[in-house]
């Protein structure tokens, strides 16, 4: 179990160096570069003041050197400041992830509180009306986008309860209750279409754990069925939709992109989308770094977990 | 209350023009007498108090404004810093740092400074502040976008703590004009970028505010400046930028009063924001912001004037304005309307192949060898929706002109890259931003000399006239040269201007004295004045 740990651990260095390199070439084959980005269309943009911002962050070195120069510098624990405005990219990382931490985890907790009882109710509920209601509302909410949705709610919330800041950040540690009652929209609305998904893993999981053998003999034992369901059935039908949690969640670091927007949510999103329409070099590498040690490590979390679910699973 | 009347009211608590400039004609009182005189308008007094929460679409990239490009550090460090001259609501250069100033020849200028303005924290500013903003910015480790225009500084001499003498390498027109815009020169104290080493993250002025928190993508506070030297000024207790990028986010924060000012560059926000009690809109002050359009003219078919011609008139700009911006637009030239009399003002007379002509843009094509037309590229920026629905508008009509063009999106940086370096493949047009002078309007992009002149043209005829232009000190002879140059330019088609437009401003009924110089950004609002604004609680 140690020795897996370990091994995952030390897969993760190949991985960023791996990462680093890909992603270091790419953002520098994206057409269109910093120095005119940063002149933007004004009487700035000429000859001498090029010069003088190539020169003042080094732009003029071969991309191998720039590369090998970050690198080294990142291996000292230093990513660097930005190209654009001088903040050190660590103080801008360590800014925008905790807004994203908090908006990933409000929508996962609202996603799993939606989902996995509508789920289990999907196929336990009687009354075929209800269960049609849940199925096409799942389906409603896989398939309108997030930032729809969003929209939906800001506008609804300007028009009908304008006393209710639904837009902006203000810190957890500063202000716990107002943080999570002002992010309790955005997270609504990330986490209605993850509900969604959640409701059907649920779903399509229970039917199946339902008709297994000990589901039958639990009924056999004359059990409630109540009781089949949430404490037999459930327990084990719980381990896909934990796969499909992690992924989500993952998915949801980097990628609420289009909700931080709409609800002006300073997270990691916007900071990678601003950085690349800029051409922010080490801040784009920074925060790529970044999420993807994130993503390993959330991962690894994620296959411990399944292995305290699911005792079937081991990691020689 | 109707919209109609709902907008008077407010435009009323504003300094309209001719209040104005019945108090220009008293020259003799102090600008800080000014602006009580003209504020001393309909509804009352102005009162003290109160936070002024601006609801902005982009975050400032950074505060120092001798680094940054972007009209969004402008929109808060205008706040911050003073300059030696500033524009007064009439757009005219007026002292503000500067107590008086002497131009004697045609290349020194002397000012006097104000005694006893201080910093923000807390420091006398001297005359070696104001040495040391210009040598700063024309250091090469600076790296400031504004480099190029201080290098015509030769020397600046500090006789005493409150003289500041420039001498200029040659007499430059732009000077003074460059002196009183606020990112171009603002005033910074040398000890706090010596410590700093930029100001790009903290901030220390002689502005209305000073600089509280600045957490990027999330909001810029700034606080009244006890010791601002305009007394009794600020009347506000703070400005409050919070950073909304969504539009419709942005509307519904003013609706909730969450914000009470705001913009857009939509033509339709009219109708959106007719339901939000107490909300009024004010129509751009001039139109400020004209498209540009270039053309590879480093192969064919562009390097052939003919068919640049055919374009020009090949485009209804009359019918582009009234379907993209609903009437709300003008006729343009590079120097807009809001610039007259140097830019023309906002009709096509006198300016060649300005009028829509299908006819002759193909009898144009078939003179240069295109009897059956011509198919071309349009690169246009999804950032900017409605530039795209332009070039969806022109590619209707050049169709019916014999010209099939493809229309290209790209992503912003690229799309620059390729429109400044003339790397596209036919024609680029992009949305470009007012200046503070003629000059800066057209030299970089016209000479021929010029590292990013648009399109690759030569002409050593631009060249003469981009000189005269900003050697000659006569205003006069000035608005005469740039008025040939225009029409010159408009002869040879070497770039077009389809039309020019602005932003409209929303503000709460509650935001009193408001008042917006003409050249704001599209959807970034520069040049206001929220240290003669108060809320009427």
């Amino acid at each position: 179990m140690r020795a897996y740990v370990v091994k995952r651990l030390l897969l993760l260095v190949p991985t960023l160096l791996g990462i680093s390199m890909v992603s270091f070439a790419i953002i520098h084959l994206i057409p269109g570069d910093l120095v005119t980005v940063l002149l933007g269309i004004t009487a700035s943009q000429n000859e001498q003041n090029r010069e003088a911002i190539i020169q003042a962050l080094h732009l003029d070195r071969p991309l191998a050197v720039q590369y090998l120069h970050w690198l080294g510098a990142v291996l000292r624990g230093n990513l660097g400041r930005s190209l654009v405005h001088g903040a050190p990219v660590a103080q801008e990382i360590a800014r925008a992830y905790p807004v994203t931490v908090q908006l990933t985890v409000m929508s996962m907790v609202t996603a799993t509180l939606l989902g996995i009882p509508l789920g289990v109710f999907s196929v336990t509920g009687r009354g075929r009306g209800l269960e049609a209601v849940i199925r096409v509302g799942s389906l409603l909410f896989i398939s309108a986008p997030a930032f729809f949705l969003g929209t939906v709610l800001i506008v609804l919330g300007a028009r009908y309860a304008p006393g209710i800041t639904t837009l902006g950040y203000v810190s957890f540690f500063a202000a716990p209750w107002r943080s999570i009652g002002q992010m309790l929209p955005a997270a609504l609305a990330l986490g209605a279409a993850i509900s969604a998904i959640l409701l059907r893993y649920t779903r399509a999981s229970m039917l199946e754990v339902l008709s297994a053998d000990y589901v039958r003999t639990a009924r056999a034992k004359g059990l409630a069925e109540r009781r089949v369901a949430l404490r037999h059935a459930l327990a084990n039908a719980l381990i896909p939709v934990i796969a499909a949690s992690g992924i989500q969640f993952v998915a949801l670091i980097g990628g609420a992109v289009i909700v931080e927007e709409v609800f002006a949510l300073p997270g990691i999103g916007r900071l990678v989308v601003n950085a690349i329409y800029q051409r922010d070099y080490t801040v784009i590498q920074g925060a790529i770094l970044f999420l993807t040690a994130n993503a390993v490590l959330i991962n690894l979390v994620i296959d411990l977990l399944y292995r305290y679910v699911d005792p079937r699973i081991s990691y020689g | 209350m109707n919209d109609r009347e709902r907008q008077k009211r407010v435009v009323h608590g504003l300094i309209d023009r001719r209040t104005f400039l019945k108090g220009a004609g008293v020259t003799l009182l102090s600008l800080s007498q000014f602006d009580r005189i003209a504020l001393a308008a309909p509804g009352g007094p102005p009162k003290r108090g109160g936070v002024l929460v601006v609801g902005s679409d982009v975050s400032p990239p950074g505060l120092d404004p001798a680094k940054s490009a972007a009209a969004h550090t402008w929109m808060v460090s205008e706040h911050v810093y003073s300059n030696l001259l500033r524009r007064s609501p009439a757009n005219r250069l007026v002292p503000d740092l500067a107590e008086s100033y002497e131009v004697s020849g045609s290349t020194t200028f002397v000012f006097r400074l104000r005694r006893g303005v201080q910093f923000h924290h807390g420091r006398e500013l001297t005359s070696d502040d104001v040495k040391f903003t210009f040598e700063r910015m024309a250091d090469q480790r600076t790296a400031s976008p504004w480099r190029s225009i201080w290098l015509i500084i030769e020397r600046i001499e500090t006789p005493d703590k409150y003289t500041v003498r420039f001498t200029t390498r040659r007499p430059f027109a732009p000077f003074l004009s460059y002196l009183g815009t606020p990112h171009y020169s603002a005033i910074v104290p040398r000890d706090v970028v010596e410590k700093s080493g930029d100001l790009q993250q903290t901030a220390s002025g002689t502005g209305p505010f000073m600089l509280e928190r600045f957490v990027p993508e999330n909001v810029v506070v700034l606080k009244r400046n006890p010791r601002y030297y305009e007394s009794g000024l600020p009347y506000l207790d703070g400005v409050e930028y919070r950073i909304i990028p969504d539009e419709a986010a942005r509307l519904a924060a003013l609706r909730t009063g969450t914000i009470q000012y705001t913009w857009s560059v939509d033509p339709l926000v009219d109708e959106q924001v007719k339901s939000m009690p107490g909300v009024a809109v004010l129509p751009p002050k001039g139109y400020c912001a004209q498209h540009t359009l270039v053309f590879n003219q480093t192969k064919p078919p562009f390097n052939d004037v003919r068919v640049r011609r055919a374009v020009s008139v090949g485009i209804n700009r009359r019918e582009i304005i009234r379907a993209v911006r609903r009437g709300k637009g003008a006729i343009t030239t590079k120097i807009p309307p809001c610039d007259a009399p140097f830019g023309y003002s906002g009709d096509e007379k006198g300016l060649p192949y300005y009028q829509h002509n299908p006819q002759l843009a193909r009898q144009l094509l078939a003179e240069a060898g295109y009897a059956n037309g011509i198919d071309t590229t349009l690169d246009v920026p999804p950032r900017f929706p409605f530039t795209v629905r332009a070039g969806e508008v022109m590619r209707e009509q050049l169709a019916a002109a014999g010209i099939r063009v493809t229309l290209r999106q790209g992503e912003w940086g690229q799309l620059l890259t390729a429109f400044v370096r003339t790397t596209y493949d036919g024609m680029s047009m992009i949305p470009t931003v007012w200046q503070p002078d003629p000059d800066a309007h057209v030299y970089d992009i016209y000479h021929s000399d010029s590292a990013i002149n648009l399109g690759r043209f030569r002409d050593p005829f631009v060249d003469q006239l981009l000189e005269q232009g900003r050697t000659e000190l006569d205003r006069n002879k000035r608005i005469a040269i740039y008025q040939q140059l225009q029409r010159h330019i408009a002869d040879q088609a070497y770039m077009l201007h389809p039309y020019a437009d602005g932003a409209v401003e929303l503000l709460h009924e509650n935001v009193r004295g408001y008042v917006s110089l003409p050249g704001a950004q599209p959807g970034s609002r520069s040049r206001h004045f929220f240290k003669q604004v108060w809320l009427d609680r």
